[in-house]
């Protein structure tokens, strides 16, 4: 549905081979808007499939930019993995004015993916996308014994997040030494 | 973010609203579980707003942690059994710490289930961590009853751990040596007795809520008029029909001011004489189709014999062939302001055993 393209740069980004698919001919013409993410491929995304996202939809909606002005700035996701992008960008059109349905069984399986998956959402602000990730999150570990949902979920014990926050507060006191050390011999 | 073949997911790195909406979506014996994997799983899991019905602590051969909570959004309710095995084999058990006790859920919400029994692994968990950690997951202040069928090993411990209760409930093999030493330490609202016990009558004497009594007591009046519960259910062995009319005409006249529901169950009694309980008492009779509800006792009852206690409260009387008895009363100027229905009930049974 959306339209990608490879090696591109956010201040030149190439021009997409298709335009996304909508639901019915529109009378008013629809406005495109250009997104990439960690991998530069920029995606060509509707207006309306956008307002999913309330972060995009919030940055879009005072900007009133023309289409050449779109392509010209292309929104830089540069936390976002291009294939996480991508996901969200086709779930967006998929659910383009549509109501969400109470499942969504095309979420990617494995948990690396979901976790990206689940971090991109959230950062976009895509309210009923999360919705059903953390479904699936919590579908995990059903019925799992609590040892089992420590594996899965890697949740540490006490002890491990005990050492784990010394270890923190030790390396923050030596970078601070470090920085004031180095201020007192910039200041000799 | 794969281990050696496993495929994980790292919850405790994602962000606080999305950790929460994920234990939103759990199924509360999974959420119940996840609490007992570290602090910050615990935390996660106080953030649900886990409301308590009760919690339990039983002594029997072993000892254990029994509760109920629920969440209204889906409602569901869970029920769990925390059993210490190691109870039996460890002489100073309440100081042991790395306890491995076996967890039952049973859970109902659109589905009743019950979940496999599993261990709980918590490095460093005692008796009283867990049972802290239970009290704490469901914002809980106190143990709301405390089971005695055994002896405990070192009483004045276990009390230290468990400072205040809602009721005491002594069941039937419960050592008599040690009901005393029971007794005095715990003071409950509500004690349930279901053993014999020569000195019960010490300890009646308190403004206990409820008192429920399960063996045979030889009560007399005068143990009856030095209580103080609102609320007394009794086994008795004998209490003739001459105490009961002087009980009635003493709490007429304003003895017994808490009481609110009376039930005794007399175990060898001589048939109860109509004319001998009422000898001497004013009373009025109602029609059968006449039906009254009171609060206290949550209970309706129809018809009955009304009489006043000075104080204008008003007691209603069943009786059917000498067999059940049941006293109501209602305070006439509570009714002025508040729909408010005391209670005082009298059974007498001809029970067999």
């Amino acid at each position: 549905m959306s339209s990608t393209e490879q090696g591109t740069s956010s201040a030149a980004p190439a021009e997409p081979t298709t335009a996304p698919e909508s639901a019915a001919a529109p009378e008013v013409p629809e406005s495109f808007y250009y997104v990439h993410g960690k991998d530069k491929v920029v995606h060509k995304v509707s207006a309306g499939a956008l307002q999913h996202s309330a972060l995009i939809h919030g940055m879009i909606s005072n900007l009133g930019y023309t289409e050449e002005q779109a392509k010209a700035n292309p929104f830089p996701f540069e936390n976002i993995d291009g294939d996480i992008l991508q996901m969200v960008v086709d779930w967006c059109n998929q659910h383009k004015g549509k109501p969400t349905p109470p499942e969504d069984t095309n979420l990617p399986k494995q948990k690396e993916k979901l976790f990206d998956l689940v971090l991109a959402v959230n950062y976009l602000e895509i309210k009923e996308l999360l919705t059903y990730c953390c479904k699936q999150v919590a579908m995990m570990v059903k019925g799992k014994s609590p040892e089992e949902i420590r594996e899965i979920w890697m949740i540490p014990t006490d002890a491990e997040d005990e050492a784990a926050e010394k270890e923190a507060k030790k390396r923050a006191g030596k970078e601070a030494a470090g920085e004031t050390a180095a201020a007192a011999g910039d200041a000799k | 973010m794969k281990d050696g073949g496993v495929d994980r997911f790292p919850l405790l790195r994602l962000p606080e609203n999305v950790k929460l909406l994920i234990v939103k979506h759990m199924d509360l014996h999974d959420a119940f579980k996840l609490s007992f994997l570290s602090k910050r799983a615990m935390h996660l899991l106080q953030q649900r707003n886990l409301r308590e019905n009760y919690v339990e602590v039983k002594v029997t051969s072993s000892i254990c942690i029994e509760g109920q909570c629920w969440i209204w959004d889906p409602p569901t309710c869970i029920r769990y059994e925390i059993k210490f095995p190691e109870y039996d084999n460890r002489k100073h058990f309440l100081d042991s710490k790395n306890l491995n006790p076996r967890c039952q859920i049973f859970s109902s919400g659109t589905n009743y289930e019950i979940c496999p029994a599993f261990k709980i692994k918590r490095g460093g968990y005692g008796f009283e961590d867990y049972l802290n950690h239970c009290l704490t997951l469901t914002k809980a202040q106190n143990v709301d009853i405390l089971t005695f069928q055994r002896e405990v090993q070192n009483l004045e411990e276990f009390r230290r751990i468990i400072p205040k209760i809602w009721k005491l409930k002594i069941l039937d093999m419960f050592p008599d040596n040690s009901i005393q030493d029971v007794l005095r330490l715990f003071v409950p609202n509500v004690l349930q007795i279901d053993r014999e016990y020569a000195n019960i009558e010490h300890h009646l004497i308190s403004n206990l809520d409820r008192v429920m009594t399960a063996f045979p007591w030889n009560l007399t009046l005068d143990n009856l008029l030095s209580m103080n519960a609102r609320d007394i259910e009794m086994t008795v062995d004998q209490f003739s029909a001459i105490d009961l009319n002087r009980f009635l005409k003493l709490w007429m006249k304003g003895s017994n001011r808490r009481l609110k529901h009376l039930e005794l169950k007399i175990r060898n009694s001589p048939k109860l004489e109509k004319g001998r309980i009422w000898k001497g008492i004013k009373y009025e009779v109602q029609p059968d189709k006449l039906m009254r509800y009171f609060r206290y006792a949550r209970t309706a009852t129809n018809g009955g014999f009304d009489i006043k206690r000075k104080d204008g409260t008003l007691a209603i009387i069943n009786t059917d062939e000498h067999t059940f008895f049941n006293i109501i009363t209602n305070n006439k100027h509570q009714i002025l302001y508040v729909v408010m229905y005391v209670a005082l009930l009298f059974t007498h049974s001809t029970l067999t055993y």
